[in-house]
């Protein structure tokens, strides 16, 4: 029985353009700590490597320091090898981060899958890599790589672990292409006992291929946008030529948070502040809120406020452009409210005839015209 | 604001004085100067703003000098919907009390008093309205300034509603702030703003450069893939040129030997040819000498010849230049003697033209004699005849004589006297006598009598004005004898006669005199006669002196046709003459040339002697040498020689050219370049390939994806706060101009009543075409009047003053409306206004006090006189 932790798509030095620098800073901060994480796992788990599926750098060009901190953090933690393998986002092209003289001198617990050769980590325990060369393979590079497995695993008991990266023809949602890892022949192999488990990456959420229970995408340790469903997890997996066993471990402390609310009180609004109150760790949460409905000039300063007292709390907090969805309608209540009369009332009038025009944009800064007004008046 | 009552008491020169107002009107306060009218107005602002226990210089100056006493000041005033008493005393024994009789009584003392009515004031009362309303007599001239928030309270009610009060103003300054926030005052974009932008300028920038580097780092990533395969196929291509190129470069080398061959026996051809060359030079060499002897001897022989020709040739020359010499000698002598035949038949023609000439002299001679004597005869009649003129003044006379008369006649009595029997009647002092039935009658030209004497005398005399006519034809006929007498004429026609003769004899005096110019052409007769003497003179000795070689031509006709022959004659002779000239230059030039070619032949015939010796000398030097037929001999071997090699050369030849040299060269070349350039493309793709790997690697080292998603990063930042900050100020300047637009919509409402009001008075002071301008602090700034408009400044003061007293009219007018408002307070102006001003501005304050309350304080009663309707109190 092999045991050893299974991750992938770390993406090192990912930026993500709508996070100002102090988020970005915390959440770069996170995924090399996650390394640490993943190593200290290892150990609780007496795991004695970790593969890394591909994409573990964002690109072959970001910084170096993003390298010599991962380094770093897989030197610290010794007694664990880390076997990386290059995927989409860093293959093994000429500018390949790992052909970098940083990665040349790496610590010795951390391995390159470099070639499809299989790597007889420990007695009767194989790793077979299948690195991307570029950016764009043309074929299926994990059953390239298995093409060449002799038979010896069926007569001498050998575990073999196959090392991909990339998309599998059962999720592809018929976006099926020439380097689509096809999930019947990775089946067809498990089945012949030519290989023991298929450690996959490229899709961020934790998912389990084909119906073997021995092809896993590990997802990524640190979630990267709204649209994964379970990111955050590495596998614990526990393998040999009977068993499988695979257990997914949280290791990621970010979130990212897409809530979709449909506004037409002012109690909306406040449960909408109310369910952002609860939302914890905010300064590790990226929250996109997708609102519509419609609300008056009082409602929607009221909610504008909450966003602006909750917009330095969160890494990120903001509104789906599509600023339409929300109608803002002032109402007679807004007018009692903010008590104008004379020529204040007749500007309320005009503006909110304007903010109710069918040009959005003049419609957009009629609805501010109205809002700041309101809170002037209230002021 | 409405006053109803003031009492003063000890307040400055006022002991005690009461004064009621008209609350719904007019009161005239008039008094003496010093009387005290404008205490009562200090007096009412020291009651409402000053608590008794002040010690301000305005309540110390209220107090009356040298007496120990203390101000007091008692007020009724009915403000806004309160109505109240209200009393102070300052100084000695002070005090305030408050009693308020609506809407709920209340009654105050001390403090309490003073701040109640502080507060109902400040609910109630304008205060800046109650400044404006306010015109005092120290106070400048200037329009009063209506602000639209104060103005514009009062006219809430009465106009349309529109709230201007101090919350729309603090209003407007925050929506102003806001704007300003993000806009400057001009409505540009701040500093901050544009800064900003520029911000994100340079970010998009920074982001685009390093986008571009990103790509460059993709593009040079297939670059290098492809390279390496382009590498891989150019080193298999160049081992494939390198076997090819051994292969042509062993055909090559067996091909230079078979070229070197060639070469050596072309070299051996070449030397064999030179000395065949050799021996034919020599040959001919030999048979050249022999030619040159044989050449020389015929040369001298011809040369003989030639000489002999020449000699032959110069004795005619010689005979026919003698010959041409005799010809011309003999045609000079002929022409000699045609030219002086010819200068006589020249004299001859000319002597006759001459004879000609004096002729036509003497002619003019006779003319200009005849036509003296024509002018001498003309010029007696002219000096005997009347002109015209002196013929035309005579006749006009006697037409004017006969027009005087016949006036005379008309004018004048007629007597008639006709003799009944034989009588002698004496008339005008004359005896006649008259036979039975004669008849006497006469126009009466001064007086007429007729006196049978001893018996009767009858005078006629005529009237003064057939006087007149009588004086004027006498005058007349006075005139034309005088006339006629000094002519010596006897009446008109005879000068008339004489006029005409006189014409005639001058016109025959004209034509004698252009005669004369004719003939004289412009010199005199003596000169004429001179030249016909010397003329004559010439005529007659020719003949005498003329040459017999020739007949003398009978007349002028045969004189000129002599001279054309002679001519004639000369001009042939002269041509002949020419033609021996000719021929004797022709015979000159032959014998010229014979001579130079005797000289020739004589120096040919030198030269060839000499050549011929020098021929014969070197072909004997020559055979000395060698002798002709071992010439022949030696030329016969070195051609056989050559034969021999150029056999050898041909076979080799043929065997490199059966090699396809060119061909050969042309692979091999072509294969050496092939080679080569694959060699430098390798080295090129090579180094390309290094360099990319280096631009790659340096990319990683750089970490530009990192760079390019902080720059990204930063762009979207940037962008997301202008866009935020846009939306912002987009929507501050729409409410901004909003607000404006409405808030001036609002003030507009509010100037355009003021303005009617204040036109309205100022058609019953200055007419109806009166209009004012104001400013946006409803200040007049103009008035037009009579089509003309002037700015206040141009305005005399005097209107500027009833301008600045109908303002504060309109105002009250307009604002005074259930108890709101405040009164009008005219303090002694109108001080620069005509009588007739007066008049119509006591129209319009009784028009104006109508709808709000007004009060004057004035020392001249007489000023107001004209306003109607009011209360007048005496101080």
């Amino acid at each position: 029985m092999v045991r050893f932790v299974h991750t992938a798509d770390w993406q090192l030095g990912q930026c993500r353009d709508y996070l100002d620098e102090d988020a970005q800073t915390r959440l770069n901060e996170s995924r090399i700590e996650a390394i640490s994480a993943i190593g200290s796992l290892a150990v609780e788990e007496s795991c004695s490597f970790v593969v890394v599926c591909g994409d573990v750098f964002e690109h072959n060009q970001v910084n170096r320091r993003v390298l010599s901190r991962a380094l770093s953090a897989m030197k610290e933690a010794r007694d664990v090898v880390f076997y990386l393998l290059p995927g989409n986002h860093d293959p093994l092209n000429a500018s390949s981060i790992y052909y970098s003289p940083d990665f040349q001198s790496r610590p010795d617990n951390v391995y390159l899958l470099d070639s499809a050769d299989p790597v007889e980590i420990e007695p009767g325990v194989e790793l077979i890599g299948a690195p991307w060369p570029n950016k764009e393979p043309t074929s299926d590079l994990v059953t390239d790589a298995c093409s060449y497995l002799s038979d010896d695993a069926l007569d001498n008991g050998r575990v073999r672990i196959v090392v991909g990266h990339g998309g599998t023809d059962t999720l592809a949602m018929g976006r099926v292409g020439s380097k689509t890892i096809s999930t019947t022949s990775l089946e067809s192999l498990i089945g012949q006992g030519r290989i023991h488990y298929v450690a996959l990456g490229d899709r961020h959420s934790t998912t389990s291929v084909g119906n073997t229970g021995r092809i896993w995408y590990s997802g990524s340790p640190e979630p990267t946008d709204f649209r994964e469903t379970d990111p955050g997890n590495v596998l614990i997996v526990d393998v040999d030529e009977q068993i499988v066993e695979v257990t997914p471990k949280p290791v990621g402390r970010w979130s990212f948070v897409e809530e979709a609310r449909v506004l037409t009180s002012g109690e909306d609004v406040d449960l909408l502040g109310e369910w952002l109150t609860a939302i914890s760790d905010k300064k590790r949460a990226i929250v996109q809120l997708d609102l519509s409905g419609q609300v008056s000039v009082k409602q929607k300063a009221r909610l504008d406020e909450i966003l602006a007292s909750y917009c330095d709390e969160f890494a990120h907090l903001t509104e789906k452009s599509d600023w339409t969805s929300l109608v803002l309608i002032p109402d007679n209540m807004d007018e009692q409210e903010v008590g104008l009369s004379g020529y204040a009332l007749a500007t309320w009038n005009e503006l909110k005839a304007e903010a109710l025009s069918s040009n959005p944009e003049k419609a957009r800064i009629a609805k501010e015209s109205l809002a700041i007004m309101y809170r002037i008046a209230k002021h | 604001m409405r006053l109803h009552r003031i009492h003063l008491t000890n307040f400055r020169g006022v002991q005690n004085r009461s004064i009621e107002f008209n609350t719904n009107g007019i009161t005239i306060v008039e008094g003496n100067n010093e009387a005290g009218k404008s205490s009562i107005f200090d007096a009412l602002h020291m009651v409402l703003y000053e608590r008794d226990s002040a010690r301000s210089h305005r309540v110390k100056d209220a107090q009356p000098v040298n007496r120990d006493v203390g101000p007091e000041v008692a007020v009724h005033l009915s403000v806004g919907e309160y109505q109240f008493e209200y009393w102070k005393r300052w100084l000695k024994n002070i005090g305030t009390t408050l009693e308020i009789s609506a809407p709920v009584p209340e009654n105050h003392t001390g403090r309490a008093a003073h701040e109640r009515v502080e507060q109902i004031l400040a609910e109630t009362l304008d205060a800046d309205l109650w400044d404006a309303l306010r015109m005092l007599q120290s106070g400048d001239l200037k329009m009063p300034a209506f602000t639209a928030e104060s103005f514009g309270k009062a006219l809430d009610i009465s106009t349309d509603k529109v709230a201007l009060d101090d919350s729309l103003s603090s209003l407007r300054d925050r929506v102003e702030k806001h704007y300003l926030a993000f806009w400057t005052k001009t409505g540009r974009v701040p500093k901050e703003r544009a800064s900003k932008k520029t911000e994100a300028k340079r970010a998009r920038e920074a982001r685009d450069d390093l986008q571009y580097r990103m790509n460059s780092v993709d593009a040079d990533q297939a670059k290098l893939v492809k390279l390496t395969d382009t590498l891989g196929h150019l080193n298999d291509q160049e081992r494939e040129q390198a076997v090819k190129l051994e292969h042509l470069t062993e055909q090559w080398d067996s091909t230079e030997s078979l070229r070197r061959d060639v070469d050596r026996f072309a070299l051996e051809t070449g030397k064999a040819k030179a000395e065949l060359e050799h021996a034919r030079a020599e040959q001919q060499d030999r048979k050249r000498l022999i030619e040159e002897v044989k050449t020389a001897e015929s040369r001298a022989k011809k040369s003989q010849t030639d000489l002999s020709t020449a000699k032959e040739n110069l004795k005619v020359a010689v005979e026919q230049v003698t010959k041409a010499e005799e010809a011309l000698t003999c045609a000079i002598s002929v022409l000699e003697h045609l030219t002086q035949h010819l200068q006589t038949a020249e004299q001859d023609r000319e002597h006759y033209a001459q004879l000609k000439r004096l002729g036509e002299l003497r002619g003019n001679h006779n003319r200009v004699k005849e036509a003296q004597q024509q002018q001498v005869e003309a010029k007696k009649t002219i000096d005997v005849c009347l002109s015209r003129n002196d013929a035309d003044r005579i006749a006009d006379a006697e037409g004017a004589k006969n027009a005087a008369e016949a006036s005379f006649t008309q004018s004048t009595a007629k007597v008639m006297a006709t003799a009944l029997c034989t009588i002698a009647v004496e008339i005008n002092g004359e005896m006649v006598s008259l036979e039975q039935g004669d008849i006497k009658e006469r126009h009466v030209v001064d007086v007429w009598e007729l006196v049978l004497p001893e018996q009767l005398r009858v005078t006629v005399q005529i009237g003064d004005d057939s006087k007149h006519f009588a004086d004027k034809f006498q005058a007349a006929q006075k005139q034309y004898e005088t006339l006629c007498l000094e002519a010596s004429v006897a009446d008109t026609i005879e000068a008339r006669q004489q006029a005409t003769a006189r014409e005639e004899a001058e016109k025959l005096y004209q034509e004698a005199e252009n005669v004369i110019t004719a003939c004289l052409d412009g010199t005199i007769i003596d000169a004429l006669v001179a030249e016909i003497i010397k003329q004559s003179e010439v005529t007659d000795s020719y003949k005498s002196a003329r040459t017999t070689d020739c007949p003398f031509p009978a007349d002028a006709e045969e004189a000129e046709r002599a001279f054309d022959e002679t001519v004639q004659q000369h001009e042939t002779q002269k041509a002949d003459m020419d033609d021996l000239k000719q021929a004797l230059n022709d015979a000159q030039r032959d014998f010229a040339t014979a001579e130079t070619k005797v000289e020739q032949a004589n120096k040919s015939q030198v030269e060839t002697e000499k050549g011929l010796v020098i021929a014969e000398t070197a072909l004997a030097d020559a055979r000395k040498v060698t002798d002709d037929d071992a010439v022949k001999n030696n030329l016969d071997t070195k051609s056989q020689q050559l034969n021999d090699l150029r056999a050898s050369e041909d076979n080799v030849r043929s065997q490199l050219e059966s090699k396809n040299v060119e061909a050969l060269k042309q692979s091999l070349e072509n294969a050496q370049d092939d080679h080569e350039r694959t060699k430098e493309n390798i080295q090129a793709n090579e180094q390309e390939q290094r360099r990319l790997e280096g631009a790659l690697q340096q990319a990683g080292a750089d970490g530009i994806s990192t760079l390019l998603d902080q720059a990204e990063s930063k762009l979207q930042a940037i962008e997301r706060t202008v866009r935020s900050e846009d939306l912002k100020a987009d929507a501050a300047k729409l409410l901004y101009k909003t607000f404006e637009k409405h808030r001036q919509s609002a003030h507009e409402r509010c100037v355009e009543p003021f303005k009617q009001e204040v036109e309205k008075l100022g058609h019953l002071v200055f007419g109806n075409d009166f209009m004012v301008t104001l400013d946006e602090n409803m200040r007049v700034v103009s008035r037009t009047l009579n089509q003309e408009t002037l700015s206040l400044d141009q305005l005399s003061t005097g209107t500027r003053e009833q301008i600045g007293v109908l303002c504060r009219l309109a105002c009250a007018s307009i604002t005074s409306i259930d108890g709101k408002g405040a009164p009008v307070v005219i303090d002694d102006a109108l001080g620069w206004s005509d009588s007739d001003r007066l008049q119509t501005m006591g129209q319009a304050i009784t028009q104006a006090g109508k709808r709000c309350q007004v009060v004057i304080l004035t020392c001249m009663a007489s000023r107001y006189g004209n306003v109607g309707e009011a209360r007048t109190v005496r101080l």
